[in-house]
């Protein structure tokens, strides 16, 4: 460029830069690009959602049978001891042929509640306590992975799934 | 974020894939060079800005066949600058719309200087303006990128997506007819000469 040569004048450089940017931004090929990968991220954030609500959802509502009847776990609490473990008892029903069956769990553990077995502070050695005594509190029947039979002391109907069990199928 | 110092390639591969701020600042790394180029053809403040637009809209419509000369858009811009010149009524229809968006010049330049050079260099100017014009215009690309713009002959041929012996043949066919068309002006000896790659080096 000579000394003499002029330059672009600034208003219209602004202009151009603007017109450049709008023309890259109104590209039909770089909006559908733009709009798939706006589709595909939102639609990856939906599925995303449902599958979460799903495995949600099975945690929440997860319902299993009884599998195992040859013994009940009767919890005493649901605050689980240090070692991972629920305090409390099993118990069972023995039959005449051998081992033990239970066909009501809720029952078996309810006895177990009005005898103050699992009550706190029971003495095992201590004379039988007076079983109108004792107060029995809600319980709830969940299903253990290895389809155990559990009887939690709760009134919440969602105990089971919040304990990492199932609740009792209907 | 984009580096100002980046590389041409690096700037032209985010360009293309539509960031804007790459594409502005290819846009201010060369627009100076290519409005001198454009001006020095035109002679209009105005016409030669309107150029510096349709060259770079005409790289992001032609994005995907630029070439990078030895790490350089220049000689690409260049040639485009040239074909756009050489065409301008028909490129300003196809952006007609884009440009009419651009701020009137007349508001805001100052023809004084250009107008002085206009009318100092006119006689020389003109016969010469002529004797492109004569060329074809694929010689008369040759001789903007060769002789106009200093190019080595290799940018030039790589720019223009010739052979070089192409772009040769084509230098010493265009360099005779100017030399023929301009006998009668009184022109420095040297107006000719044309830069290889090696001299450039």
């Amino acid at each position: 460029m000579t000394s003499h040569e002029p330059e672009m004048t600034e208003a219209r450089t602004e202009a151009i830069r603007d017109l450049l940017a709008q023309t890259i931004r109104d590209e039909p090929e770089l909006r559908r690009r733009r709009t798939r990968r706006r589709l595909f991220v939102w639609g990856g954030i939906g599925l995303l959602t449902v599958g979460g609500l799903s495995t949600a959802g099975s945690v929440l509502f997860r319902e299993a049978a009884i599998t195992d009847q040859s013994i009940v776990q009767c919890f005493s609490s649901t605050v689980p001891n240090p070692d991972g473990s629920f305090p409390g008892s099993g118990a069972t029903v023995a039959t005449k042929d051998g081992p033990g069956r239970v066909d009501d769990a809720l029952a078996l553990c309810t006895e177990m509640w009005r005898q103050g077995v699992l009550s706190p502070g029971f003495d095992p050695v201590a004379p039988p306590q007076e079983p109108d005594d004792t107060r029995i509190p809600d319980l709830q029947v969940c299903v253990m992975r290895d389809g155990i039979a559990a009887v939690v002391p709760s009134d919440d109907a969602s105990i089971c799934q919040s304990l990492g069990m199932s609740a009792l199928a209907d | 974020m984009i580096d100002e110092q980046e590389s041409d390639a690096a700037l032209w591969l985010a360009a293309s894939s539509g960031t804007e701020r790459a594409f502005v600042v290819i846009f201010d790394r060369y627009r100076s060079r290519i409005f001198s180029s454009a001006y020095r053809r035109t002679n209009q403040i105005s016409d030669a800005e309107e150029i510096v637009a349709i060259v770079f809209l005409e790289a992001w419509r032609l994005r995907k066949r630029v070439r990078i000369v030895d790490g350089s858009l220049l000689p690409w811009l260049l040639a485009v600058t040239a074909n756009v010149t050489s065409n301008l009524s028909r490129s300003q229809r196809r952006y007609g719309r884009m440009i009419a968006r651009l701020p009137s010049p007349l508001e805001q330049e100052d023809h004084a200087p250009a107008v002085d050079e206009q009318l100092d260099g006119r006689p020389c100017r003109q016969v010469l303006d002529d004797a492109l014009a004569s060329l074809s215009a694929g010689d008369r690309a040759v001789i903007e990128l060769c002789l106009v713009e200093e190019l080595p002959l290799a940018a030039a041929a790589a720019a223009l997506e010739l052979p070089v012996g192409t772009v040769k043949s084509r230098l010493h066919r265009a360099r005779k007819q100017l030399q023929s068309r301009l006998a009668i002006a009184d022109l420095p000896d040297d107006l000719f000469a044309v830069k290889t790659t090696e001299e450039v080096a």
